[in-house]
């Protein structure tokens, strides 16, 4: 019998014990389009990575045509002729098409880069593979979906037997979607083995030849497109339903205001946002990634500027230019980009604790180790000793040392944006068993969150951003999925 | 019995944290000691390590003031300049009949100010610290000839003040190292016990991080270059009081040597991690090591070859997973 062209084998990895992949196996054969799909946080990007060389499984084989191998560096997956298009993309900006397409290997005679050769070489190849593009044109100007189509044409260049897309048609549109698939459809013609990662399922069932579900590190399913329906992958993805326990409703008659927008506008990112927080209250904010939830967030917390609009605390006007000004009035924001915003990923979890108190005078290293046993216990911080550097824990510690931090700063207003991204399932209950847990002690909370089930569960109330505008106020009873992503995807397609 | 065996476990715990941070450092001071006692005993001839100690407190004052640049995860290369301007302007204004003490004040304010142009420079402006204190160690060097023209500007005093920054001494013991002492222990208690220390500590971690937990980023760094100007303004008049000459080009040296020192000491260029103790040691190592090479007769240029073999190994053994870099280095090669 003929050897898969790749095949993963009892593939398992943990990160700081906890456990990511469980034995998860994969095949593709060439001219095979795979769609590997999962929530956030099943174990895709992880699996990835290990194929790609990135990192290093714990244990499992790869194979490639039944032969054993070992991929250290990404390097050598790629001299494998394995390459990954990341939604971050690789390319130099500064360089142009056809330099990022050879790069490292320009065209020359005798060390000396034939410049018009190269050009008119790339010029062709691209549009051999159905990419028409400038060949002298620096890449910073290419929109999003022909810079990943040069990536893509990159990697094919390269010779790639296996090509992994990471979600690349996550933050393209309409029709740069329609053509970013048909140059993968292409790519299968020629001969390549495709891993394709999404979570449109329209895209998935109108190209893909095989899936592979993942949930929560497990291997849920796979087997061939043609044998399943949407409902049956999606019950894959979703696997044994978590009970939602929904908010407990709150009275809103006589309830005390904490924060109230007015007006709130900033050209291009935020027209006139109008809402009010009250006391005990979680008002979940959700939205597509760019309608302007973050900076929202931002623009109150005084991290951006703003243009326009004014903000109340506790009912008084709030003069917000910066986050100190905000923690001074109460305010605390967690942020997205947890690793680089939220935390001081090289020092110690005490000094994370304490750094934002705006009355600190002077340190008492004693009375510190003693509130940070308190935290570590009452959030149920999982770390062998406070003075252990805040990067060396999981995710889901970490974001509980940010709460720590703002509890200690006696905020009354907590700015939640993805608090759960890259954490793993049981630290999210507990992150949201915490959040419950603060707003019944009276605080007000924002929370953002990409994930639908999240915001319905945890909040009193929804509003909906699109395009920089609130579309919709929904209290808990009122609110499903669908129609928050009716709202979420614009006015206009409502009415329509 | 058993009760005080769990109170010594986070004792221990904490030590070995501490010690694995500047483990490098201090093994390379016993090594450097060890030697020294078996091979170059006269070293400790007291006269010897009083003279040795008087010199390193020079670069050592400079140091600390690094030490707070450095954590920020910038740099200061302008302190050799700063150093020569003061020292300059010192003279001079005593050579033109002004009090010590407002001389003092007067150049110890310049020296401020000479930090607060870096400060401006690289947060108002965005300029990066490395250009930016470049900048100005253009400027000041300048500014230090044109000032004297060029020539040593000799002066005399017989403010005791002065005798005692210079050449005098206290119990026994030199005046620049009363001030070294006195420097680095505020610095010591303003990095450990001050909210201040701490945000100097956050920012090197990450500058957004600490703008979004409320830091006044902005004034937090204005303050980290002041204060390095200041260190550098205290050590100028120190070195012009040692001969009571203000020598415009003196500090060249300065400015390498306590950077060396702040990174021999375990302080991380990248920010954030490192201290005031571990840049005494450095700073000693470094005096140490030029010293016991004059006694074995060994000549300047090659102390000058040894000091940057000594700067590589000491960053060397900080860098975690050698190892495993090199092999990555080598991959790609």
């Amino acid at each position: 019998m003929a050897f898969p062209l790749l095949e993963m084998r009892n593939i398992s990895k943990s990160y700081n014990s906890v456990k990511v992949l469980h034995n998860i196996n994969l095949k593709i054969n060439s001219g095979e389009i795979l769609a590997l799909v999962g929530e956030n946080g099943a174990g895709k990007s992880t699996l990835i990575k290990i194929l790609s060389g990135a990192i290093q499984a714990d244990s499992g084989d790869i194979l490639l045509n039944g032969k054993k191998v070992n991929f250290q560096t990404p390097l050598d997956a790629e001299k494998n002729e394995i390459v990954t298009v990341y939604q971050e993309l690789n390319l130099f900006p500064h360089l142009s098409v056809a330099e990022n397409l050879f790069y490292s290997r320009y065209k020359n005679t005798r060390g000396w880069i034939r410049w018009r050769k190269m050009n008119e070489e790339a010029e062709k190849f691209l549009k051999d593979f159905g990419v028409h593009l400038r060949a002298d044109q620096p890449v910073r100007e290419l929109s999003i979906a022909e810079k990943q189509m040069l990536e893509i044409a990159k990697a094919l260049h390269r010779n790639a037997r296996v090509m992994i897309l990471d979600e690349p048609t996550a933050v393209l549109g309409g029709d740069d979607v329609e053509r970013l698939l048909q140059i993968v459809k292409r790519l299968k013609n020629r001969g390549v083995a495709v891993i394709f990662i999404s979570h449109r399922l329209d895209e998935i069932f109108g190209l893909a030849d095989r899936y592979l579900v993942l949930k929560d590190g497990q291997q849920m399913g796979d087997g061939n497109i043609c044998d399943t329906t949407p409902d049956d992958l999606i019950g894959m993805m979703v696997g044994r339903h978590i009970r939602v326990v929904p908010q407990k409703k709150i009275e809103y008659e006589n309830r005390t205001e904490l924060l109230r927008v007015e007006n709130l506008s900033r050209k291009g990112v935020l027209s006139n946002i109008n809402f009010t927080l009250y006391k005990g209250e979680v008002l979940g904010i959700a939205g597509l990634r760019g309608s302007g939830r973050t900076e929202l967030v931002r623009a109150i917390f005084g991290a951006d500027p703003v243009e326009s609009g004014k903000i109340y605390v506790r009912g008084r006007e709030a003069v917000i230019h910066s986050p100190r000004d905000a923690v001074r009035y109460g305010i605390g924001l967690v942020p997205e980009d947890r690793g680089n915003q939220g935390l001081f990923k090289n020092l110690s979890v005490t000094h994370n604790m304490f750094i934002a108190n705006p009355k600190l005078k002077w340190i008492h290293y004693r009375n510190e180790r003693n509130k940070a046993a308190a935290y570590v216990e009452s959030l149920k911080i999982k770390l062998t000793h406070p003075g252990v550097l805040v990067g060396s824990l999981s995710g889901g510690n970490q974001q509980k040392v940010v709460l720590a931090k703002w509890l200690e700063a006696r905020v009354d207003i907590l700015l939640l944006d993805e608090p759960t991204r890259g954490i793993d399932v049981g630290s999210k209950a507990q992150i949201y068993s915490i959040v419950r847990k603060l707003c019944e002690q009276g605080m007000g909370i924002i929370l953002i969150s990409s994930e639908l089930p999240e915001i319905l569960e945890n909040s009193h109330r929804i509003l909906v951003l699109s395009k920089g505008k609130i579309t919709a106020e929904l209290d808990r009873a009122s609110a499903t999925e669908e129609i928050i992503m009716k709202y979420a995807v614009g006015g206009s397609s409502v009415e329509k | 019995m058993k009760n005080e065996g769990k109170m010594l476990v986070p004792i221990i715990r904490y030590i070995n944290h501490y010690f694995k941070n500047y483990k490098v450092t201090f093994i390379l001071l016993a090594v450097v000691l060890i030697f020294t006692i078996i091979w170059v005993p006269e070293f400790f001839n007291i006269e010897n390590v009083i003279n040795v100690a008087r010199q390193a407190s020079i670069t050592g004052i400079v140091a600390i003031g690094m030490t707070f640049v450095i954590l920020t995860g910038g740099i200061d290369l302008s302190v050799g300049a700063i150093l020569a301007v003061a020292g300059v302007s010192f003279a001079m204004m005593i050579q033109r009949g002004l009090p010590v003490g407002t001389a003092l004040i007067i150049v110890l304010l310049l020296g401020i100010f000479m930090g607060l142009l870096n400060g401006l420079g690289s947060t108002f402006l965005g300029i990066q610290p490395f250009i930016m204190t470049l900048a100005v160690m253009a400027i000041g060097n300048g500014l230090a000839l044109l000032l004297s023209n060029g020539t040593p500007q000799a002066f005399t005093s017989e403010n005791k003040l002065l005798e005692f920054m210079g050449n005098g001494s206290l119990f026994g013991i030199p005046g620049p190292v009363w001030i070294f002492a006195a420097g680095a222990i505020i610095a010591g208690i303003v990095l450990r016990y001050l909210p201040f220390g701490r945000f100097v500590y956050g920012i090197g971690g990450s500058l957004e991080a600490a703008r979004l937990s409320g830091v006044k980023t902005t004034r937090v760094l204005l303050i980290v270059y002041m204060i390095s100007g200041l260190c550098a303004a205290i050590a100028g008049i120190i070195t012009a009081s040692r001969l009571y000459v203000g020598h415009p080009t003196t500090g060249s040296f300065i400015m390498l040597d306590s950077i060396a020192a702040v990174v021999i000491g375990g302080t991380s260029l990248i920010g954030g991690r490192g201290s005031v103790a571990g840049t005494i040691v450095g700073v000693c190592l470094l005096a140490m090591v030029a010293n016991l090479l004059n006694l074995l007769g060994v000549s300047p240029f090659h102390q000058q070859i040894a000091k940057g073999l000594i700067i590589i190994i000491a960053v060397l053994f900080t860098t975690p997973n050698l190892r495993q870099k090199i092999k990555q280095q080598w991959a790609n090669l």
